[in-house]
């Protein structure tokens, strides 16, 4: 199936570009007059399948159209990223942070205003289910989820998180998300959901439960994950039998013939954000390569790619509904799932401490054993 | 008279110069960027302040995860112990070219990266690796032990990288042991067990606890392989570090803690800086290492320049 689309796309361009001789007789559109430019704009990449489909989506038609060069940049830690802005070099112009990290950056005045003048109102408008923000402009959707080992489980597969606890209905070790990552773990939602918690009434969380829950879990824990790649490699070296689990990962392993089972069932939907790092000397071009990432049209060529779903939900009218159906916000998986409350996780208390931060803390104490 | 001074100073000027490129590079790559940290902990927010060592120093949580570290150190400083002093013990008495090679498989583990070294691990040690396989052919076994993503494997992955910090210098005092002592101890009635333990243990004393320091000390840092190898449980001093430098970049708490660790390790050093010094003698593991070299490359008592 992924070649044929990537025949389509691959005839698809070869049209463009006889298209494109064609029309340079003609007026070139007011759309793609605003974006020109000049030198260059560094931009982070992630490596992997998603560099990858980064580079076709989006930075190889952005440097043709506008005449802007596209620096890849690799992953690195986000305290890197921080301590880079503080010197006075950051080291991309344009980056990719986790939803519940970015407002942090925002509190800590690393971050530049989004410039809207270069998108187009439809898009801007068409972003859902998280909107764009003044410093943020929402680049994927993902969701952490329950996976399995569908060859373990056959039939009567878990379905919640209260049955991913349940270790004598279904047998096998667990592994769910360091505490440590807080926000982007989602393993404190899954263990108030499988106490009983509805998700609805989750915020604000209630940490002495959750604890307490993780506490019963923990017995049957293998290892607390740290990459997106542990869950779904434990699960195919049939080391844990469930887990938590981000479903692109899960998706690209069964592309290459795993058999992991998922849920979207009390799915997480979690997001990353694009944003401008203060000090870049390449702001206009950042904005600019983020209005044109933010078209329906190269966010759906994107998605060709990898299964990390547009923010830009007009996206959906270019995708085939046998790729749309695997998005994380398709109708079915959405209505099954909720989105995570990254202002929870950023609201300060009395002690000057945001929810992220006193997660961490508390995880600590209770991985030592002082909790 | 004049002439002889002047030989005599420049005598002393050639070290000096030597020493100078590595000095400047210590002090710019090293001591300034540690000075800089340990300044770094003794703020907050960019002002002068106590608060994140107060902060560290009240949670509870701290002090276990710095005695675990402490306890683990110990433990793989142990195991490494058990292991290398009969290691070393046997390559002492071998021929010296044996001897040079089993010391270059010895130091293998640490020319290899330590990413590909602690996967290697896991797949070793996993439920469906080889090990575990090998034990349930053989019947010794009906279920797959757990040996990876516990303490098992932690201990395992760290025993086998800093087993060379433990049987150099265990090496380089045996060899130096005079084999004539125990033999002249058995001659005069002693059993073999107990010229053992009465000459050449003693004799081996600075060179065990050289190595046990050594072993303990970068121990102490250990991050990736505890990572990666340990199960639930197994969180760290160096974990710690990392995560509020890499995910919380919370800098001020990372350098404060960083500096506890840092004196940690320079106050286990003081005690036994003596022995160290004396151990880590490079000249002897050149020697053994080249068996072919007639002279030792550096001199023990460092008058070589005036030969």
């Amino acid at each position: 199936m992924v070649d044929v689309v990537r025949r389509k796309l691959l005839q698809g361009t070869a049209w463009a570009g006889g298209l494109a001789a064609a029309r340079s007789l003609l007026p070139a559109p007011a759309i793609a007059q605003t974006l020109k430019g000049t030198g260059e704009v560094v931009v982070y990449d992630g490596g992997g399948s998603w560099g990858e489909a980064k580079r076709i989506a989006y930075f190889e038609p952005f440097e043709k159209e506008t005449g802007i060069k596209v620096i890849a940049q690799p992953r690195t830690d986000t305290g890197a990223v921080r301590a880079s802005v503080l010197a006075g070099a950051p080291r991309y112009d344009v980056t990719i942070l986790p939803g519940g990290k970015a407002p942090t950056f925002e509190r800590d005045n690393l971050l530049l205003p989004i410039d809207y003048g270069y998108f187009e109102k439809a898009d801007i408008d068409a972003f859902s289910p998280v909107k764009a923000g003044k410093f943020t402009v929402p680049a994927i959707i993902y969701s952490l989820f329950i996976a399995y080992d569908a060859s373990k489980f056959a039939s009567g597969a878990p379905n919640t998180w209260a049955d991913v606890w349940d270790t004598q209905k279904f047998a096998g070790r667990r592994s769910l998300m360091a505490g440590t990552w807080a926000s982007d773990g989602g393993t404190f939602e899954a263990a108030l959901m499988a106490d009983g918690v509805e998700p609805s009434k989750l915020y604000p969380l209630d940490w002495d439960r959750a604890f307490k829950s993780l506490s019963r879990v923990k017995p049957s824990i293998l290892k607390w994950w740290n990459t997106g790649a542990e869950a779904p490699q434990m699960i195919i070296d049939k080391l844990i039998t469930a887990g938590s689990a981000w479903n692109g990962r899960v998706s690209a392993a069964n592309e290459q013939g795993a058999k992991i089972g998922y849920t979207w069932n009390q799915g997480m939907l979690q997001y990353d954000t694009w944003v401008v790092l203060k000090g870049t000397k390449n702001a206009d071009n950042a904005f600019k390569f983020l209005a044109f990432s933010a078209r329906a049209e190269n966010q759906a060529k994107f998605v060709q790619h990898i299964l990390y779903a547009p923010p830009n939900s007009r996206a959906f009218e270019h995708v085939p509904s046998e790729r749309a159906k695997l998005l994380p916000t398709s109708p079915e998986a959405r209505k099954l799932q909720f989105v995570q409350d990254y202002e929870f996780w950023n609201t300060v208390s009395s002690n000057g401490k945001a929810n992220n931060e006193i997660a961490v803390a508390q995880w600590e104490r209770w991985i030592s054993g002082v909790r | 008279m004049p002439n002889r001074r002047d030989a005599l100073g420049r005598e002393h000027l050639l070290p000096v110069l030597l020493l100078l490129p590595i000095v400047i590079l210590f002090s710019v790559g090293y001591v300034v960027p540690l000075a800089q940290l340990v300044l770094k902990s003794l703020q907050h927010d960019g002002a002068w302040s106590l608060k994140s060592y107060s902060e560290i120093g009240s949670s509870p949580a701290f002090v276990w995860i710095v005695l675990r570290t402490l306890s683990l150190a110990a433990t793989v400083t142990i195991v490494c112990l058990l292991i290398a002093y009969p290691l070393a013990y046997a390559i002492s008495k071998c021929p010296p070219r044996p001897a040079a090679f089993l010391l270059l498989i010895v130091t293998l583990p640490y020319l290899t990266s330590v990413l590909i070294r602690t996967y290697a691990w896991i797949v070793l040690l996993s439920p469906n690796g080889p090990i575990n396989q090998l034990l349930l052919y053989l019947g010794l076994i009906s279920e797959p032990l757990q040996l990876v993503f516990d303490s098992v494997g932690v201990y395992v992955g760290m025993v086998q990288v800093q087993l060379p910090l433990m049987v150099f210098p265990l090496y380089a005092v045996l060899a130096r042991v005079n084999p004539s002592l125990a033999k002249a101890a058995q001659s005069l009635g002693s059993p073999p067990t107990d010229a053992f333990l009465r000459v050449t243990l003693p004799a081996s004393m600075p060179g065990v606890i050289s190595g046990c320091t050594l072993v303990f000390l970068s121990s102490l840092g250990f991050y990736i392989t505890p990572e990666l190898l340990g199960g639930p449980d197994s969180y760290l001093i160096a974990q710690g570090i990392s995560l509020r430098v890499l995910i919380l970049g919370n800098f001020d708490e990372a350098a404060a803690q960083s500096s506890v660790l840092m004196l940690m390790v320079i106050g286990v050093f003081l005690i036994f800086r003596q022995r160290i010094a004396e151990e880590l003698d490079i000249a002897r593991i050149t020697m053994f290492l080249w068996p072919a070299s007639p002279h030792p490359v550096f001199p023990r008592n460092g008058r070589y320049w005036s030969d």
